[in-house]
This record gives C-alpha cells, sequence and structure tokens, in this order.
C-alpha cells in the first residue's frame, strides 16, 4: 500500500473535482504493484521514462525528421531500462503515428514481446494524461509512488484474444467473459479492445477517463448523464481539437 | 466523429474547420467553442507555460475556473486516447466508418498514412 496520499490538491489555488484525485489516487496504486508483464519497479521506470520522452534529443530529431528510422543515436533515458523499451516508451509519447505494424513486430525480436508492449503502452499513455491534466493546469507533476511488491509479474495472458484488428491480439469484440466479463457488456468499440491483451491495463485507463472524461456507457449513449460544467458537444470540440493536432484520425 | 454525433443529437451545428485548425471562429451553437479549441490545441501543442497559462486565463475569464478543470481533464484524455489508437493501429469500427466517410473527406485524412489501416 502507499505510505501516503498523492493528488493532494487541498494547496493548490485551484479547486479540482475530487473524483479526479481519487482515480488518480487509484492509478498511482496501481502503478505501484506488480503487473503483468512488469515488477512493480519495472512499471515505474516505464512511468519515468514518459515522463523524460519530451526531454530526449534522440526523439525531438526523429521527429522533426522524413524518415525517422535513419536518424541513429541513444535516447535519453532516466532509468537503467533495456533500450528496446526505453525506445518503445519515447515513440509512443513523442512520435505515435507513425508506429507500424512492422515496428511491433520488430520489438519483439528485440525481445519486447506483444503482450509486454501492451502493457507498456498502458503505463506510458495513462502517466502521459495524468502528467498532461496537470501540465494544462500549471501544476507541478507528482511524485512517482515507490514499489509496494516485490512479486514477480502474473504472465496472464486471456485465452480469447485473437490477431486480426489492430497491430497486437486483443479480445473480439464479444470477448469479455470469464476472467474479463467486466471490462465491457455484449460488445464494444476498438479502442476499447485495444490494450485487452493486458485486461489490467484496460481496467486502469478506462477508470481515469471515467474521471477525465465520461464512462464507456456515457460515451456510447449520446447523453449527457454526467456532472460536469461543459455540454456534452463542447467536451468533443476539446477532444476533437486535440485528436486532430495529433494527426488521429479515430 | 464523436463531435458530430454529439452537435448533431444535440440538434447544433459543426464546423470541422476549427476542429482543424483552419479557423478560428467559433461555432454558431457551441458556447465557448473558440476558446475550447484553442486551450485543447495549446495543451495537445505542448505550449510552454507562459503561453498556455495566457490561455488558460482566458478561457477561464470567459467561463469558470470548473470549466477550464474540465476542459482540461478532456485534453488530457484524448492526449492518452490518440497514442492507444495509434500504437496498437486500431482501425475505425463498422459503424463509425459508414458514418463518417464525410467527416473523413471533410478532415481531408487521406493525408495521413494511418488512414489506411
Amino acid at each position: 500500500m502507499l505510505s501516503h496520499t498523492f493528488f493532494d490538491y487541498a494547496e493548490s489555488d485551484i479547486e479540482i473535482r475530487s473524483d479526479l484525485a481519487d482515480s488518480f489516487n487509484v492509478y498511482w496504486r496501481q502503478l505501484s504493484a506488480v503487473g503483468t508483464w512488469f515488477t512493480a519497479s519495472e512499471r515505474i521506470a516505464i512511468a519515468a521514462e514518459s515522463r523524460a520522452a519530451f526531454d530526449c534529443s534522440l526523439c525531438r530529431r526523429r521527429k522533426n525528421a522524413l524518415s525517422p528510422s535513419l536518424i541513429t543515436g541513444t535516447h535519453t533515458a532516466v532509468t537503467d531500462l533495456p533500450p528496446v523499451i526505453v525506445e518503445a516508451i519515447h515513440k509512443v509519447i513523442t512520435d505515435q503515428a507513425r508506429i507500424t505494424k512492422s515496428y511491433v513486430t520488430e520489438l519483439q525480436k528485440s525481445g519486447l514481446s506483444e503482450a509486454a508492449y501492451v502493457e507498456l503502452v498502458g503505463i506510458t499513455v495513462t502517466v502521459f494524461s495524468i502528467d498532461e491534466f496537470h501540465r494544462a493546469m500549471g501544476l507541478p507533476l507528482e511524485t512517482l509512488p515507490e514499489p509496494s511488491e516485490t512479486l514477480p509479474p502474473s504472465m496472464y495472458s486471456p485465452p480469447q484474444a485473437v490477431h486480426g484488428t489492430g497491430f497486437v491480439a486483443m479480445l473480439p469484440s464479444d470477448g469479455a467473459v470469464g476472467h474479463e466479463e467486466d471490462l465491457w457488456t455484449n460488445k464494444t468499440a476498438n479502442v476499447h479492445r485495444a490494450l485487452s491483451l493486458v485486461p489490467n491495463a484496460v481496467r486502469e485507463w478506462v477508470a481515469v477517463m471515467k474521471a477525465q472524461y465520461m464512462s464507456m456507457t456515457d460515451i456510447a449513449t449520446m447523453q449527457q448523464k454526467f456532472d460536469r460544467s461543459l455540454s456534452r458537444a463542447q467536451m468533443e470540440i476539446v477532444a476533437a481539437r486535440v485528436s486532430s493536432y495529433n494527426d488521429c484520425f479515430y | 466523429m464523436m463531435l458530430r454525433l454529439s452537435v448533431n443529437n444535440d440538434e447544433t451545428s459543426s464546423d470541422l474547420d476549427l476542429i482543424t485548425g483552419e479557423s478560428r471562429v467559433a461555432l454558431r451553437d457551441v458556447p465557448l467553442s473558440a476558446e475550447l479549441a484553442a486551450f485543447a490545441e495549446s495543451i495537445a501543442k505542448r505550449d510552454e507555460e507562459n503561453a498556455l497559462s495566457v490561455i488558460r486565463e482566458s478561457l477561464a475569464a470567459a467561463s469558470s475556473q470548473e470549466v477550464v478543470v474540465d476542459a482540461a481533464a478532456v485534453a488530457a484524455n484524448f492526449q492518452r486516447m490518440v497514442r492507444i489508437a495509434d500504437s496498437t493501429g486500431i482501425p475505425l469500427d463498422r459503424p463509425q466508418r459508414t458514418f463518417s466517410e464525410k467527416v473523413w473527406d471533410e478532415l481531408n485524412l487521406d493525408r495521413m498514412p494511418r488512414a489506411y489501416n
């Protein structure tokens, strides 16, 4: 268990919704625990590299290059994670639009399994989204937690995961059954399925999304049954402008 | 895509130029649309705090601190969502793809290599 509370906004001049602080605290607790393919220490190291990616000079040069693979060098790492893992984390943060199926396949040849890549993506982007909220509000980034467990990863793999939708295996739309029956009801969208090769990765980011945006149920119904100062249309303007700037067509 | 669904659901209009950054003109039926789009863009562009704070305070002056918090949270959420989609190469869902053909053209999405997934 974490020894103290994170995301205590009481000292700040800004009133932050308590459900945001609560969801971030829950995620920090999950981050500090052992994962499916990474130890607790490795998960926190992935979080640290997620924060460091934009300060990496190699990533900056690659982002500006027409052919990033031609730009060689060493990433500016802040952890002792293997280079292949640092490379993947930094790319997810700084140049995600140029990730391809062949890139993910090459990662496997370099020792990063498909399932481990999925967990890595989940940690990298969930920490990033919490950090981005702080940056957007002009708040300092929260201190990363210390590892709370020394257990080995569970290496759990849902048997119903299949290839055919994206770069990685995922549960079929109607595959939230058995140990994964809590992930969604009936069928769901591809983005909800995307990280389901590691079911806990889905559970973790969906809980943060519910506070930052809305629940999957509210998204599907196109109704505003949640308590926000923004209308649904206003929220979608923010969402669409961020997605458009990032060249995300999804 | 969700914007078009959302505004149609509310019987309001949508102008995708504001979304693509081609225009700064506010949407007729969506209050604060220009300010919200500017704040979202500043976050996505990862403006330095001195630039971001100006836009944040402008939005707060036009609305409230609660609006700024909610907008920051949505923007942060989509900084994550775009990376989940791109990192895993997921295609558009079938109903979304059918609906989105016109929006696809309006946003000129064919310019993006990843749009062919």
